[in-house]
C-alpha cells in the first residue's frame, strides 16, 4: 500500500525589490528569492523575446547578456541582478552586431520554428564581439550550448561565419 | 541561392513572434497538473483539501468534477484526469489554478493520494504474457492492428534455398521541440477560446467538444507561433486542462509544461520489437517474408493503431518480395503513451529491414549494395498489399546512393590512431498522407490576395512560404501581394494538421485549385471585355493580356475592381481529396492498407568509430530524396538537413530511459542527449530526385517533412557493420553498446 503524504510546503520566500539596468533603462522589480531572471524579464517586464526551453541551462533559448557576459537567464536568480546591466534580444536586435547576425540568419535560412532564434542571436552577437578569428569549428564549439531541433545547424554556422566576416569588414 | 528569407524570419529572430507562453491576460491564473508518481495502481482516495486551501489557489479540478468521458483520436480510451486508477507515471490526477505558478506548484505538493499499487506491465514482453493483468480493463495487452497475407508463404519457406531471420529491438525517443507545450483558455462572449501550441487545432477542437459537451462552433482553437512539433503536438496537449480550470474558475488560465513534465507526458516515439524472416533463393530473390511486429503504445492508444499498420507496410522495405505474411500488433504497457514522431515506425522499420538485407547478403555471400539493386522496387513492382509501383524512383535513388557509397569507400581518408572509418547505406520508402485539404481565397480590388487556410505553420515554411509561392506562380505576381491567413480553427476550412508530410501536397493542391478558379473568373471577364478567346488570355507580371498583344495588357486590379462592382466580392475555394492507390483489398486488414504516392529515400553516411570508447561520429552524409517537384528550395533543404540530424540523434545519442518502477529517469536536456552543433555531421550533401511526379498533386510535389529522418539509423548501422564486423540488433547504437560489440569481436585487444 503506497500513500503519498503532503510534503512540508516550501517555506515562504523572502520578497525583495531589485533594481538593475535593463536594455538601457533603470528598472525596479519586486521579486521572490527563487524568481529567475528569465521569469522576471518575461512576466514582470513583459520582455517575452527571451524564451524558456528547459529551465536547466541546457538549451540556451533564454540567453541574455549580464554585465557583458552571455548567460542562461533561467539559471540566474533575479535577486542577484542588483546594480547589474542586463541586455536582452529586444535591445540587441538593434545593435550593429545584432542586426548583422539577424540579417545573415534570415538570408541563410537559419530560422524554422524560431524558438531558439533569439537565444542564438544573443549568443552569436556576444561571440562576434569577443572574437574575430572564428572558423566553423570554433563557431560550433562556442554555440554548442544553444540547441536547435529544426535546422540541423549548418545554415546557422554559415550565417554566423558570414556575419563575422561582415563585421570585420565594417570595422576596417 | 537567392531565395528571399521567409516572411516570418525577422519577427522570430528579433524575439517579436508570439508563442503561447508569451501570452498574458488580465486576471490570468496559472495552472499546473498533479501527476501520478506510480505506474499502475487503483486510487483509493485523492485528498485535495490542503491543496485547495494553499495560498493563492483559486480552483482545483479532479475527475469527480468532470463528465466520465474518455477521448482519443483513434480509440477513445483515455480520461482527461485519472478516474479510479492510474496507468503510467506522470498520468494527470488533478489540476490546480493559482495566482502564480509558484503557488500552484506548491499547492500541488499538498495533494495527497492513497494508491493501491499493482504490478506494472513495463515491457512489450510483459504485454505479450497472456497471464498478466490488463493495463486497461476489458482490453487485452496486445491487439492486432494490421495483417497482410498474400501468396504462398508456407510453400516458399518449405522450398527455400535459405531462411534468414533478423530480430531488432528499438527504443523510445522524444520529439524534444524546444518550445515546451503550452495553452491558455479564456472566454470571448459565448465562445471558448483556447490558444495552444498545436500542430492540429481542429483535432484539439474535436476533443474539447467531446470532453466538455460543446458544439464545435462554440470552440475556437488558436495557434500562436509554434516552436516545433515533429508529431508530439498532434494531440490534445494541455488544452483540456486549461479549459477545465477556466470553467472552474471563471478566469483565463495559462499552463506551460516544464521540460521535466515533457518527459512524463504523451507522446514520444514508441519502442518496438521487430522480427523478420525471409525465404530466399541462392541469388537473393526473396520468395517470401514473414514479419511479426510489436509497437508499444504505453497506457493509451493515441496513434499506435495506425502507426502499427504503417509499420506493417514497411515490412518488406523498398524491395521486391514474393509472398508476404505480416502481422503488426499494438502492445499496451503502464508507461507514458507513445505517438507520432516524424515518420512514425519509419526509423526502426528501416533499420530492421536494412539489417535484414545485410544479414541475407552475408548469409548468401552477396555484395550488400549489388544485392539491394537486384531486388529493389521498380516500375511494375508490387508492394506488400499489391499496389503497383508506378515508376523507377526507387532504382534511381538507390543507384545514386550505391555510386556514392562506392566512391566514398574508395577514398583514402585519414583517421585518428584509434579510429576506424566506414561507409554505409540505408534505403527506405515512405508515403504522403492521403487526407486532402481545402482553402478559400479572396482577391482585393488592388489584386492582392488572401488565402484562408485551417492548416498550421509549425516551422517548416510550408504554410507561410510555399502556399504563397503557389499562388504567385498561378498569377505571375510577386509573393508579397499574397497573404496567408492561418493560425486557428476560425480563419479557414478544417484541416487535418501538419503531419504525414501532407501540407504542400494536400493544402498546396487545394490552394492551386482555388487560385486557378480565381484566375478563370478574371480571364473570362478580360476575354469578355476584349472579345478575345479565354484560351488566349495570359497573366504576365501582374497584368492580364491576350497572348501576343502585350501593348493592350491591363493590371489585374482593374479587372478585379470591375468584377467586384458587378458581381460582388471575389471569392473562390479549392477542395482536394486524393484518390488512394489500388491494391489487393482481400490480402490486408488494418488501418493503413497501401502507401499513397510512394516515395523513395536513400542516405549514405561516413562514420568514425573510436575503437577504445565506442563513440561514433557521423562525419559526412549524402541524402538522396525522391521529392517530385521543389517549390521552396530552402524549405526542402531545411527539412532534409534537420531530419538527418534528428536521424543521427535517434541512431546514436537519444534514448528515453526509465527505472524499475516505470518512471522516466533522464528528464532534462543534459541527460537526454539531443544533437548539438558539435554532433551535426560536418557535411550533409543533399541530392533531390525530381523527375518522378505524384499522380495528382499540384506540380507533382511529394512531401519531404518526414522522410529525411527515416533511413539515417539504417545507414549508420550498415556503416558500423563494415567498421567493426557486427551490427547491433538493439537501438540506439550507443557508445557502450558499440564497445560491447567491439570487445566481443576482438577480445579486449584493440588494433
Amino acid at each position: 500500500m503506497l500513500t503519498t503524504t503532503p510534503c512540508s510546503p516550501i517555506p515562504p520566500v523572502a520578497a525583495d525589490v531589485v533594481a538593475f539596468n535593463c536594455n538601457g533603462q533603470q528598472v525596479e522589480v519586486g521579486v521572490d528569492t527563487l524568481d529567475t531572471l528569465a521569469e522576471v524579464l518575461r512576466e514582470d517586464l513583459r520582455l517575452t523575446g527571451t524564451k524558456v526551453g528547459c529551465g536547466t541551462g541546457d538549451c540556451g533559448s533564454c540567453t541574455v547578456i549580464v554585465d557583458d557576459q552571455a548567460v542562461c537567464s533561467c539559471l540566474v536568480l533575479a535577486s542577484r541582478c542588483e546594480g547589474r546591466q542586463v541586455e536582452t534580444i529586444e535591445r540587441l536586435a538593434d545593435t550593429t552586431i545584432g542586426a548583422v547576425v539577424i540579417d545573415e540568419l534570415a538570408r541563410h535560412h537559419g530560422v524554422q520554428c524560431g524558438i531558439c532564434s533569439p537565444g542564438l542571436v544573443v549568443a552569436a552577437a556576444r561571440l562576434l564581439a569577443d572574437r574575430d578569428d572564428l572558423d566553423t569549428e570554433a563557431v560550433q564549439t562556442a554555440l554548442a550550448g544553444n540547441l536547435c531541433r529544426c535546422t540541423g545547424y549548418r545554415p546557422i554556422v554559415d550565417a554566423v561565419m558570414a556575419a563575422s566576416q561582415r563585421m570585420q569588414s565594417l570595422e576596417r | 541561392m537567392t531565395q528571399p528569407p521567409r516572411p516570418d524570419a525577422l519577427a522570430k529572430l528579433r524575439g517579436e513572434s508570439i508563442y503561447t507562453a508569451d501570452l498574458t491576460r488580465p486576471g490570468m491564473l496559472h495552472g499546473v497538473v498533479v501527476r501520478s508518481g506510480v505506474a499502475a495502481a487503483r486510487i483509493r482516495s485523492l485528498d485535495i483539501e490542503l491543496g485547495a486551501a494553499a495560498p493563492g489557489v483559486v480552483a482545483v479540478v479532479t475527475a469527480a468534477d468532470l463528465p466520465s468521458v474518455d477521448f482519443g483520436l483513434f480509440v477513445p480510451d483515455e480520461p482527461l484526469l485519472a478516474r479510479g486508477a492510474v496507468r503510467y507515471v506522470g498520468e494527470p490526477l488533478a489540476l490546480i489554478a493559482a495566482e502564480t505558478e509558484r503557488q500552484a506548484r506548491a499547492a500541488a505538493r499538498l495533494v495527497s493520494i492513497d494508491y493501491e499499487p499493482v504490478s506494472p506491465i513495463l515491457t512489450i514482453d510483459d504485454a505479450m504474457d497472456a497471464g498478466r493483468r490488463p493495463v486497461l480493463e476489458g482490453r487485452p495487452n496486445t491487439t492486432e492492428e494490421s495483417r497482410i497475407a498474400r501468396g504462398d508463404v508456407e510453400g516458399a519457406f518449405a522450398t527455400a534455398h535459405r531462411t534468414v531471420t533478423t530480430e531488432v529491438t528499438s527504443h523510445r525517443v522524444h520529439q524534444t521541440y524546444i518550445e515546451p507545450k503550452a495553452a491558455l483558455a479564456e472566454s470571448d462572449g459565448e465562445l471558448l477560446v483556447v490558444h495552444t501550441s498545436s500542430q492540429a487545432p481542429f483535432e484539439v477542437r474535436k476533443h474539447l467538444a467531446r470532453l466538455f459537451d460543446l458544439p464545435l462552433v462554440r470552440i475556437v482553437v488558436k495557434t500562436p507561433t509554434i516552436g516545433g512539433g515533429f508529431g508530439g503536438k498532434l494531440h490534445l496537449g494541455l488544452a483540456g486542462y486549461v479549459t477545465a480550470l477556466h470553467r472552474a474558475s471563471g478566469r483565463p488560465v495559462r499552463m506551460v509544461s516544464t521540460r521535466e513534465e515533457e518527459f512524463h507526458s504523451p507522446a514520444p516515439r514508441e519502442n518496438s520489437k521487430i522480427r523478420l524472416e525471409s525465404a530466399v533463393d541462392q541469388d537473393g530473390t526473396i520468395r517470401a517474408r514473414r514479419a511479426h511486429l510489436h509497437f508499444d503504445a504505453g497506457a493509451y492508444a493515441y496513434d499506435t493503431p495506425p502507426i502499427s499498420a504503417v509499420g506493417a507496410m514497411q515490412g518488406c522495405g523498398p524491395y521486391n518480395v514474393g509472398a508476404v505474411e505480416i502481422v503488426s500488433q499494438t502492445a499496451y504497457t503502464n508507461t507514458v503513451p507513445t505517438g507520432s514522431f516524424r515518420g512514425p515506425s519509419g526509423p526502426q522499420m528501416a533499420y530492421a529491414v536494412e539489417k535484414h538485407m545485410n544479414d541475407i547478403a552475408d548469409d548468401l555471400d552477396l555484395d550488400p549494395l549489388d544485392y539491394r539493386l537486384s531486388v529493389a522496387m521498380r516500375s511494375g513492382s508490387t508492394g506488400p498489399t499489391g499496389q503497383v509501383i508506378a515508376d523507377d524512383a526507387c532504382i534511381e535513388v538507390l543507384e545514386r546512393g550505391v555510386a556514392t557509397a562506392r566512391a566514398w569507400e574508395a577514398e583514402e581518408v585519414e583517421c585518428g590512431p584509434n579510429q576506424r572509418r566506414a561507409v554505409g547505406l540505408g534505403c527506405a520508402w515512405w508515403t504522403v498522407s492521403p487526407i486532402g485539404g481545402a482553402v478559400t481565397m479572396t482577391m482585393n480590388d488592388d489584386a492582392s490576395i488572401q488565402v484562408h487556410t485551417g492548416a498550421t505553420e509549425i516551422g517548416t515554411g510550408a504554410v507561410v512560404t510555399s502556399l504563397r509561392t503557389i499562388v504567385g506562380d498561378v498569377f505571375d505576381i510577386d509573393e508579397d501581394r499574397i497573404h496567408v491567413v492561418t493560425g486557428g480553427t476560425d480563419v479557414g476550412p478544417e484541416d487535418h494538421g501538419s503531419q504525414g508530410s501532407r501540407t504542400l501536397y494536400g493544402v498546396g493542391t487545394a490552394t492551386q485549385m482555388a487560385a486557378s478558379a480565381m484566375r478563370e473568373l478574371l480571364a473570362r471577364e478580360f476575354a469578355r471585355q476584349t472579345e478575345a478567346a479565354v484560351e488566349d488570355v495570359e497573366f504576365v507580371n501582374g497584368r492580364i493580356q491576350t497572348r501576343g498583344v502585350p501593348a493592350k495588357a491591363v493590371d489585374i486590379g482593374d479587372i478585379a475592381k470591375g468584377l467586384i462592382a458587378q458581381e460582388g466580392p471575389l471569392v473562390t475555394s479549392g477542395r482536394f481529396q486524393p484518390k488512394g492507390p489500388s491494391f489487393d483489398t482481400g490480402c490486408v486488414s488494418g488501418w493503413v492498407n497501401a502507401f499513397n504516392e510512394p516515395n523513395f529515400h536513400c542516405q549514405v553516411v561516413e562514420i568514425m568509430v573510436d575503437m577504445r570508447t565506442g563513440r561514433t561520429q557521423v562525419s559526412r552524409v549524402r541524402a538522396i530524396h525522391d521529392v517530385g517537384h521543389i517549390l521552396n528550395h530552402a524549405g526542402a533543404l531545411g527539412q532534409v538537413e534537420g531530419g538527418v540530424v534528428q536521424g543521427v540523434g535517434y541512431a546514436l545519442l537519444e534514448e528515453i530511459q526509465s527505472d524499475d518502477g516505470g518512471a522516466t529517469t533522464n528528464t532534462n536536456l543534459h541527460d537526454y542527449r539531443v544533437p548539438t552543433f558539435a554532433d551535426a555531421p560536418a557535411v550533409i550533401e543533399v541530392d533531390f530526385v525530381t523527375q518522378f511526379s505524384t499522380s495528382q498533386a499540384y506540380s507533382g510535389a511529394k512531401g519531404i517533412g518526414e522522410a529525411p529522418a527515416i533511413p539515417t539509423a539504417a545507414a549508420i548501422g550498415s556503416a558500423l557493420r563494415a567498421a567493426i564486423g557486427a551490427q547491433p540488433d538493439e537501438l540506439p547504437m550507443s557508445a557502450e553498446r558499440i564497445l560491447e560489440h567491439i570487445d566481443d569481436r576482438m577480445g579486449s585487444h584493440v588494433s
